[in-house]
């Protein structure tokens, strides 16, 4: 199987050649103003070098980081109208309350509590108040609003009352752009809500970015599927993310860690990425990053998503090395100026970077202009450097047990010397396109998150069936059923409820499956 | 004294200190307060000792799985429910609120009531932090009553309890409370003003803003916060005894939930010296350095972050944090035979014996500092 990874990033677009999952090719490009020439460029290029017709191609994947960038910059952004199904219960904190007011400005505050909602156990809490559904759907319509968020209370105990009202918005607006809360998973009403309105305010965009995709492929005569990389490490359809964009908000991250897997062949380790700004530090378990407990905020805005645990630290390449207060080596950073503003490109700020060239660890720019660096000095910050790392390395692990740990990203040249909390790393061959290796190599997933009563059903029986709902979910998503497997199952005692109610969350991944098979 | 918008960050930051690991995530407490505040007037809080021997005060709180609170949330009549309903049940308005705990969302609860019903909240509760159960509150080892229990939810559904034991009482609106929706506010422990000032513990919701703020100010100036909370706590009226106990990193960390209760153990590491472990149901309930106990219930020990003084919750605790671990003394209610028979290690199943923080631990510089104050 011939697989593309492509990544977009903010400055480049790398794209790399698989075939079975073995790294023949890649090949980095600048991004571009319209997005679709970069990709373009880049796939047709690693194309031709390998004399390789375009039907030899499988699939592509894309990584990007176009929504999360759009949403942080609160930029291209559409207004929205949210329906919370909930009252009499959840009116204290009204749906968008506490969201920074630049980000209001953009969205709008169009929101609205109507009766109906679910308690834990399904039972209904309300009926659901239809004729106030219409209503808000007229007065957003007659506002020119058409990305609609739906959120109800205990949706991921029973979806039903979310699909009703989006009929009846449907009714009001036929083109309508609905986003339920029910699709972004977890209990958490207020986090849920967020992320089905960041969703909706993320639509506009979405048709276009996945339009320019489109347009790229259709223009390289690409016939095999193309897909993008979601926030889990597996795949969406491009009609998935046209739908559901805001799930491809930390696909970065978690592109960079799994990519760092593939290329080190390790499925436990530590990864350190290290870039020009920020070096995030993640751990992968059995192959896949492993996910933060706690709420996530993005933008400013509180989210459940589905993001790796990371650590990160304002170390990278373009780090500012001052000693004015003793040795000091970032937050501070010449970002993406660094080949114009380091020592050794000619510049006159002391980077991360020269240090590591005056060490003799690296190899980049003109090393005679970093000469007259005091051996001190340069011992100091490698000291510092690799204090910093060590720091956040220790912070990310859960045991004291010892994982090797992979180096990944270009500013990962700083790191040449043993740390503490680290006896065994190993920078892999092509350590700066793991990103795009990442999103080549991503996996389908099907997900279960529902509460359970174990006293009513038995704890056996309600795994099985959970499991069995996951797997089957994976395979509707595109996974090839027999490379399905189970990789988490995640049960929450409901403390202070009887009948032994417990949330239960089951992760199926597979590979995907060649056109046509199942 | 009025809750600004202001207050609200560094009182939920101090309430979080004094709630020992415990009390909830107050994140939701916390937006509907600032919600609240922004539709009505501000909360206020007054002296107990401004009350009269014959007021008649209620305590106030939430009740139910905190699981559930992340859907419901809390709905508008949150704020005064249970207060207006117990108030028709014995026949008499109230003339002020109080917290039963000061740790978590619970301390938020009754400003919400100020807010909407323009009743003060007393400058006390029932714990001077948070513990696990309703029974171990400074009124109850009193005896003070806690029943009628009053519980209602967002629907108005109703349940009064009276009950024979603590125990039987709380078993009884635990059960009654799943078909409700698992999830409402409360009112109970009805007192008199003369009660309230003989029982409660003083000064709490004023020391936690005071910590909050203490800990903020220190942050802005680059200061010690430690250094800080510790000049808190001995300007307190009373002085309450503290001092850091132990710094470390977590390099070991059980948990499961056992009958509702997070119940766990661990290890904080310092490299240096001698490991200290540390044992936990919702709240830190005890501290132990090699064989030597540093602190243990009900006296206080509160995990911060070393860096930012940011309180870590028993529920999130996880290998690689660097926690200080700081002890403050618990109210003097709780240092008496029936104090001590409610809160103190046998009462949570452990087999040391009480004793004071201040007799107990090695003269560390901290420890210096805060006893020269």
């Amino acid at each position: 199987m011939l697989k593309i990874g492509v990544d977009v990033g903010g400055t480049n677009t790398d794209a790399v050649l698989l075939d079975d999952n073995r790294l023949v090719a890649s090949f980095k490009t600048t991004t571009t103003a319209d997005v679709e020439t970069g990709v373009r460029d880049a796939i047709t290029t690693l194309l031709r070098a390998q004399a390789l017709d375009v039907d030899a191609v499988d699939a592509v994947m894309i990584g990007t980081t176009q929504f999360t960038n759009a949403f942080i910059e609160r930029s291209r952004l559409t207004p929205v109208g949210v329906i919370r199904i909930g009252a009499p219960a959840t009116t204290g904190i009204p749906p968008l309350y506490g969201w920074p007011r630049e980000l209001l400005d953009v969205v709008g505050a169009n929101r609205i509590i109507v009766g109906g909602g679910y308690e834990f156990d399904g039972r209904e809490l309300a009926p659901l108040d239809e004729a106030a559904v219409a209503k808000a759907a007229q007065a957003f319509r007659r506002q020119g609003i058409g990305a609609i968020a739906i959120s109800c209370c205990f949706a991921p105990v029973n979806t039903a009352m979310e699909h009703r009202a989006a009929e009846i918005v449907r009714n009001e607006i036929p083109d309508a752009k609905l986003s339920l809360s029910s699709s972004f998973g977890r209990i958490g009403l207020i986090e849920r809500e967020n992320a089905a309105t960041m969703n909706a305010s993320l639509s506009a965009l979405a048709e276009r970015v996945v339009g320019s995709f489109r347009l790229a492929m259709k223009k390289i005569g690409l016939k095999a599927p193309f897909y993008i990389s979601q926030n889990d490490g597996t795949l969406m359809t491009a009609d998935d993310v046209e739908r559901h964009p805001v799930l491809t908000f930390a696909s970065g991250p978690t592109n960079s860690m799994r990519g760092a897997a593939f290329l080190s062949g390790l499925r436990d380790a530590i990864v350190l990425d290290i870039g020009g700004t920020t070096a995030d530090v993640g751990q992968i378990v059995n192959a896949f990053p492993r996910e933060s407990a706690v709420a996530v905020d993005i933008g400013g805005v509180r989210t459940n998503f589905r993001m790796p645990d990371l650590v990160s630290r304002g170390l990278g390449g373009g780090s500012l090395v001052t000693t004015a207060d003793g040795i000091r080596v970032g937050p501070r950073s010449v970002g993406f100026e660094l080949t114009n503003k380091a020592l050794v490109f000619g510049g006159d700020v002391l980077t991360a970077t020269d240090i590591a060239v005056a060490a003799g660890a690296a190899d980049i720019g003109d090393k005679s202009r970093v000469a007259h660096l005091p051996p001190s000095l340069i011992e100091a910050a490698l000291a510092e450097i690799h204090r910093l790392a060590d720091e956040a390395i220790d912070q990310i692990k859960t045991n004291s047990k010892q994982v090797p740990v992979v180096l990944v990203g270009g500013g990962s040249v700083l790191i040449s010397r043993a740390l503490a909390s680290a006896p065994d790393i190993r920078r892999p061959d092509n350590y700066s396109v793991a990103n795009a290796v990442g999103a080549a190599i991503a996996q389908v997933g099907g997900e279960v998150d529902s509460v359970f009563s174990y006293e009513a059903r038995g704890r056996d029986a309600v795994l099985s069936a959970a499991k069995e709902d996951a797997r089957r979910r994976a395979a509707d998503a595109g996974a090839a059923l027999d490379t399905v497997r189970i990789v988490e199952i995640e049960e929450v005692p409901l403390a202070y409820l009887p009948g032994r109610s417990v949330r239960v969350r089951v992760k199926a991944v597979g590979d995907l499956r060649a056109a046509g098979g199942r | 004294m009025d809750i600004t918008l202001a207050d609200i960050a560094p009182l939920s930051l101090g309430a979080a200190i004094l709630g020992t690991g415990g009390g909830g995530d107050p994140y939701i407490g916390h937006l509907a307060l600032r919600h609240l505040i922004e539709q009505t007037a501000p909360p206020t809080v007054i002296d107990v000792d401004s009350l009269a021997d014959d007021a008649f005060v209620i305590t106030v709180g939430m009740t139910g799985s905190p699981s559930v609170m992340l859907e419901k949330l809390v709905d508008r009549s949150f704020a005064d429910a249970a207060v207006r309903r117990f108030e028709r049940l014995v026949g008499r308005r109230a003339d002020a609120v109080l917290p039963v705990e000061i740790g978590g969302v619970n301390s938020l609860v009754p400003l919400m009531t100020s807010c909407v019903t323009g009743l003060p909240v007393l400058d006390a509760d029932g714990m001077g932090r948070a513990f696990p159960t309703l029974d171990r509150t400074s009124f109850g080892i009193a005896g003070v009553s806690p029943f009628p229990v009053v519980t209602i939810n967002e629907r108005h559904d109703t349940v009064i309890v009276e009950a024979t034991s603590h125990e039987r009482g709380e078993r009884i609106s635990r059960g009654a409370l799943v078909p409700m929706g698992a999830s409402g506010s409360c009112a109970l422990y009805p007192m008199t003003g003369r009660e309230a000032k003989e029982t409660t513990v003083r000064g709490t919701m004023s020391l936690a803003l005071a910590l909050g703020r203490a800990v903020e100010a220190a942050r802005a100036a680059k200061a010690d916060p430690f250094e800080a909370i510790l000049a808190t706590v001995a300007s307190a009226k009373p002085k309450i005894f503290g001092r850091v106990l132990f710094e470390g990193k977590i390099t070991d960390i059980t948990r499961e939930t056992i009958g509702g209760y997070n119940i766990g153990t661990g290890i904080l590491s310092s490299g240096g010296e001698d490991d200290a472990t540390f044992g936990f149901q919702n709240e830190l309930l005890y501290l132990k350095q090699g064989s030597e106990l540093l602190a243990i219930v009900p006296d206080l020990i509160c995990f911060l972050d070393s860096e930012t003084a940011q309180p870590a919750m028993c529920e999130t605790l996880r290998y690689g944090q660097r926690i200080t671990a700081m002890g403050f003394a618990a109210t003097s209610h709780f240092r008496t035979a029936a104090g001590l028979a409610a809160t103190g290690p046998a009462s949570f199943g452990l087999r040391e014996s009480y004793v004071e923080i201040e007799r107990l631990g090695r003269q560390t510089p901290a420890a210096a500092t805060a006893s020269a104050r």
